[in-house]
């Protein structure tokens, strides 16, 4: 029999194991906060109350049976949650996490503006079949929500070409394939995650093949969504008639920015009176257009998001999820953020190495915008 | 509209367009009435916010103009204005707005007739694309 580590040298390691993905990774979170290889676990998990789930910080290992595993809903983005536990200090000691793509790549973002750390945290994702908003899961038929997710999975995941974590994970977990399977597959890519295999009893190892060969056919179709969604969100057709229209719905709530992993100022510059029209300019605005909606500032705020946020936005739907009035926010940004994250020649959540976008600049770029 | 008058606003340097500019004026040389100039301390002081306000409320174009790269006062605060720039055009242009209002020029100190001759293009640029629709409507 090889060894779990040598497997790994070869690249393309898996373990394989007879059981679902929920019991074989609670099994391998059991194991690691007992052997103490880590001192706790993060991931989404039941609660109390029937049909509702929250992400934890888990220390005991008895509650490991509470952990939903890559459970098709995403209650608050896990970047943002990693985030408060790692800004002000790095974690002490080994955590687990179970993060989807798209949340590890807004925590490298984060971590690269200095709003967290990756130190010590061992990352378990998936290939990801995407997830439904959190409030269909929780106001409509919870089973047929889940039996039939597919038809209910946002339209952020419907474009996602990202769904296979490229680094800083430890293992994946494969879930999205083209070659379904009752078995649970786990690819192994780092010296820690091999360690740890090595010491789990009911798995086996087996030299798979490359993790983006298993879901090829799932890539097309979602670029092609992607192509779609880049084509016709509805904010384009018109121009600004189309922007008004989808922003006169906008109650303020500023739920977008709150939900994003990337919108992180303990001030945000759209709450201060630098930005605020001021009763007077109000005043005069309505006398000049014959009236003018109030509050203010509504797409005002958004183009402002639009431009802090754009350069990094993984596209990860949070935003459009949580707005109350189907603003589809995450589409807009989307669409931005492609021609945004093309012109600077940037990808948000590759690597912790290069520069945040707006903190660099190479001297003779964009020459074709300026004169 | 042949009685259109484009409202341009102007964020200037003040090491270099806005001296630029002055040049312009002490050389007499002529040129259109419709830049109403602000004088900033760097391009880079240009937050994209001040110009998505000028452009809801109504500012037919709105032009930037600092020093020429690698001429900055304050060393490399152009360069980042440009990668600032860059986002808004991009995010302009991704909601189908008319991101030819918006224009960065670099424009020294002794560039008078430069400064002239881009006052005159953008003014002629925003005349063809008429008034900007978003200083008419109401809910902004
Ligand atoms: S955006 Fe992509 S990575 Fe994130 S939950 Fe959806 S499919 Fe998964
Ligand atoms: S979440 Fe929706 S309603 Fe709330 S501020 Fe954002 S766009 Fe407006
Ligand atoms: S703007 Fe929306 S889609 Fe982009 S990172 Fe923030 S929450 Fe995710
Ligand atoms: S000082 Fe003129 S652009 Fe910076």
């Amino acid at each position: 029999m090889i060894s779990k580590t040598e497997t790994l040298n070869s690249g393309n390691s898996i373990l394989v194991s007879d059981e679902s993905v929920q019991d074989s990774l609670r099994r391998i979170l059991k194991h690691l906060l007992v052997t103490g290889q880590v001192d706790s676990v993060f991931a989404v998990r039941r609660t109390k109350q029937e049909g509702r789930f929250c992400y934890s910080l888990i220390s005991d290992h008895e509650l490991i049976d509470e952990v939903l595993p890559f459970y098709p809903v995403m209650p608050v983005q896990g970047a943002k949650a990693l985030s408060e536990l790692t800004t002000t200090e790095t974690l002490h000691k080994p955590v687990a996490a179970l993060l989807r793509p798209c949340e590890i790549r807004a925590f490298v973002e984060t971590s690269k503006q200095s709003q967290g750390s990756l130190d010590n945290l061992f990352i378990i994702s998936c290939t990801c079949p995407g997830v439904v908003p959190a409030s269909r899961l929780l106001m409509e038929d919870r089973k047929k929500v889940l039996s039939e997710y597919g038809e209910y999975i946002r339209n952020a995941c419907r474009a996602c070409t990202d769904f296979v974590p490229e680094a800083h994970a430890d293992m994946t977990v494969v879930i999205a394939s083209d070659i379904p399977s009752e078995n649970c597959r786990i690819f192994l890519h780092t010296e820690k995650a091999g360690i740890i295999a090595d010491g789990l009893s009911s798995f086996t190892p087996e030299a798979g093949i490359p993790l983006k060969e298993t879901v090829a056919g799932l890539f097309k179709i979602r670029q092609q969504n992607r192509e779609n969604l880049l084509a016709e969100t509805p904010a384009v057709k018109d121009g600004l008639d189309s922007l008004i229209n989808l922003f006169s719905a906008c109650i303020n709530c500023r739920g977008c920015r709150e939900a994003c992993p990337l919108c992180h100022c303990v001030l945000c510059d759209y709450e201060t009176a630098r930005t605020q029209h001021s009763p007077e300019l109000i005043r005069a605005e309505a006398k000049r257009r014959g009236a003018i909606r109030v509050p203010s500032g509504t797409i005002q705020f958004q183009l402002g998001r639009l431009m802090h946020i754009s350069p990094s936005c993984v596209s990860c739907g949070q935003c459009s999820d949580v707005c109350p009035v189907d603003i589809p926010v995450s589409d807009i940004f989307t669409r931005a953020a492609n021609l945004v994250q093309t012109t600077l020649n940037y990808e948000p959540g590759k690597s912790l190495d290069d520069d945040p976008p707006m903190s660099t600049y190479i001297e003779h770029e964009l020459q074709d915008i300026t004169d | 509209m042949d009685d259109f008058e484009p409202r341009i606003i102007g964020f200037l340097c003040n090491w270099c367009s806005y001296a630029g500019a002055d040049l312009a004026g002490t050389s007499r040389l002529e040129m259109p009435p419709n830049l109403v100039p602000i004088k900033v301390m760097c391009s880079s002081r240009v937050d994209p916010e001040m110009i998505t306000d000028a452009f809801l409320r109504g500012a037919d174009g709105v032009l930037i103009a600092g020093c020429h790269p690698g001429d900055c006062h304050y060393d490399k605060g152009n360069y980042y204005a440009r990668r600032r720039f860059a986002v808004l055009k991009k995010v302009v242009e991704s909601l189908g707005l008319e991101a030819d209002r918006l224009r960065l020029s670099w424009i020294s100190a002794s560039e008078g007739p430069r400064f002239r001759q881009v006052v005159e293009e953008f003014t002629e640029k925003i005349r063809e694309i008429g008034p900007n629709p978003a200083g008419k409507e109401t809910l902004l």
